[in-house]
């Protein structure tokens, strides 16, 4: 299905440019019903150029989650009573791993003053932190402790070929684009910290930090984008847009990077993979390949910059 | 949004008509999850080894409630000649079943195992989508791109689960409920191309996408049925377990958990001028 939407995708975009070169060469055999003057010839090569533009933008969450791959909640506080049989939650929300500060890079080239491609480059400056707290949580069926974790995506970057569509006009001009989403970084990164009351998990301890690397399994997702561009010369032009990505992740690994107790750095935790297929799992322990579970990156923003053309 | 609108709205117009357009089409899973609110498997097997509480064996698949075969019917207006207004209704004719089996599955309390079969399907889902479409304008054939919101009308999901207790007590017990969804917004965008196969009407292809995910509002127990007189679970017809953002959790409240409803599909269908 992917690969018939890859070609329906690349057919139209060759199509538009079949008809481009059909409409060049009616044109030339002069069957045009309505004939092109000199300046209209002109305008339509003038309307073929390459172009850059660069902005920065802010990604809403959207279609997101509210639980991890433990069916944890990734934001909010949930309190367990002292018999650990019941908790209560609170301040749940969805998230996105792509959410937050962005930059846009992209080029392209317009075939005519409607149609071009484009390849866009999205990478997350600064990601939204996710972070949940559990109270009166025994670990490890004995040990009291309120826990905290944080989840973040490592700069997460995006690369997107598009078709652009245009509506020219001489001052402001609007346009919509529409691609594939091809991640590059997906990475995410997590933050645990546990706090033991009265001191313990066998030797007194305090305070627990585990960090870890969560990587992601490459996947294709989409996105579009919409907007105007205000032209404030021929060569230099501003715009701004709404873009949307629907786009989730299946995990690939966890890798545990940091492990420390009061203190005193401690050998790390085996590194616990993810897949669509197993044997001898245990989930409790994280032995073997765990189910793989899809991580939130899909966004709505709000973009801004500036374009050159050439 | 709305300023764009209006600024592509004030733009020339000199092609102002109505069109409808119907169609059909095929969607599948995408940006879309693998595991449900419990952990357990969406779509696929897992056989669990109850001795050491682990998975013998599993295999899964993505699942998008939004997938299946679907019809397209709706209505549009030319702003001019490269601008158009459209709204249309995205109906799921048939969507897909999702099928999880799971084998030795150990009750919460230890006390016997289980078979489970859980099969999950949207009813019928409806999505209502105002959408802007950029065009090309050629004489036979064009581009085109649409971009939308989209609106969740009517969406629940099926849910079967059927477990045959096959330690202690044997019984085999069919739980049905219907899982309902609260309103959330999504988006939607499509490109593709048409051609004009008679005057006013023009035959079209697209791939799209939907991005939207819906978060369980309640899931009412339709039918219970229990080969045994005193049945091991206690979900009876009428009880309701509702999910939210804040609460106390129990047999009858959980966390709220986000259903998968994004998708990419391949669509075809007519358009006509309407005079």
């Amino acid at each position: 299905m992917k690969k018939i939407a890859l070609l329906v995708f690349f057919i139209s975009i060759h199509l538009a440019g079949f008809a481009q070169s059909k409409e060049f060469i009616y044109n030339r055999q002069h069957k045009y019903a309505h004939k092109k003057t000199d300046d209209e010839g002109k305008e339509e090569k003038n309307a073929k150029h390459w172009y850059l533009r660069a902005g920065l933008g802010y990604a809403f969450r959207q279609a997101g989650q509210t639980l991890n791959e433990n069916s944890d909640p990734y934001t909010g506080t949930q309190t367990f009573d002292t018999t650990h049989s019941l908790f209560s939650y609170s301040s749940l929300k969805k998230v996105s791993f792509s959410a937050g500060l962005q930059a846009v890079l992209a080029g392209g080239y317009m075939f005519s003053k409607n149609v071009g491609v484009e390849v866009d480059g999205y990478l997350g400056m600064a990601s939204s932190n996710y972070t949940s707290h559990f109270n009166n949580v025994l670990v490890n069926g004995s040990f009291p402790a309120d826990i905290t974790v944080t989840n973040k995506a490592l700069s997460p970057v995006f690369i997107a070929p598009c078709a652009v569509f245009q509506i020219p006009g001489n001052v402001i001009s609007g346009y919509a684009r529409a691609g594939i989403a091809i991640p590059v970084n997906g990475k995410v990164i997590r933050e645990e910290n546990y706090h033991f009351y009265p001191p313990g998990y066998g030797s007194s301890i305090n305070n627990i930090t585990l960090d870890y690397n969560i990587t992601t399994s490459f996947s294709l997702g989409y996105t579009a984008a919409m907007g105007i561009k205000y032209s404030k010369n021929k060569h230099f032009s501003y715009w701004t847009e709404a873009s949307m990505l629907s786009l989730s992740l299946n995990i690939k690994q966890i890798t545990n990077t940091k492990n420390v107790a009061d203190g005193q750095t401690g050998t790390t935790l085996p590194t616990v993979s993810y897949g669509f297929n197993g044997t001898n799992v245990d989930r409790n322990n994280q032995v073997g390949t765990q189910p793989s579970y899809a991580e939130p990156f899909s966004n709505i923003a709000i973009n801004a910059g500036m374009a050159i053309n050439f | 949004m709305f300023t764009l609108v209006i600024l592509f709205v004030s733009m020339a117009a000199h092609a102002q008509k109505w069109y409808g357009k119907v169609g059909f089409g095929f969607a599948i899973p995408q940006a879309a999850q693998t595991l449900d609110v419990t952990g357990s498997i969406y779509s696929g097997n897992a056989t669990y080894n109850p001795a050491n509480d682990s998975i013998a064996s599993f295999s899964i698949k993505k699942a998008s409630f939004s997938s299946g075969f679907k019809g397209v019917i709706g209505a549009g207006y030319h702003v001019n000649n490269h601008f158009a207004l459209e709204l249309y209704a995205d109906l799921g004719i048939s969507t897909t079943n999702y099928n999880a089996e799971q084998d030795n599955v150990k009750s919460p309390n230890g006390a016997y195992l289980a078979n489970d079969k859980i099969t999950q399907k949207s009813q019928f889902p409806i999505m209502l989508i105002p959408a802007m479409v950029f065009k090309t304008d050629k004489p036979k054939l064009n581009m085109y791109g649409r971009l939308g919101l989209v609106l969740p009308l009517k969406n629940q999901v099926k849910v079967d689960l059927t477990s045959n207790i096959i330690s202690a007590t044997f019984d085999n017990e069919e739980i049905a409920g219907t899982l309902k969804t609260r309103f959330n917004i999504g988006f939607t965008g499509a490109g593709g191309v048409s051609y004009l196969v008679a005057k006013g009407v023009n035959m079209w292809a697209e791939v799209s996408f939907m991005s939207l995910s819906l978060f369980a509002k309640e899931m009412k127990i339709t039918s219970h049925t229990s080969t045994q007189s005193q049945p091991i679970s206690t979900l009876l017809p009428g009880t309701v377990i509702s999910y939210g953002f804040s609460g106390q959790a129990g047999a009858t409240q959980q966390p709220t958990f986000s259903l998968p409803y994004s998708n990419m599909g391949i669509n075809i269908g007519i358009s006509f001028e309407i005079k």
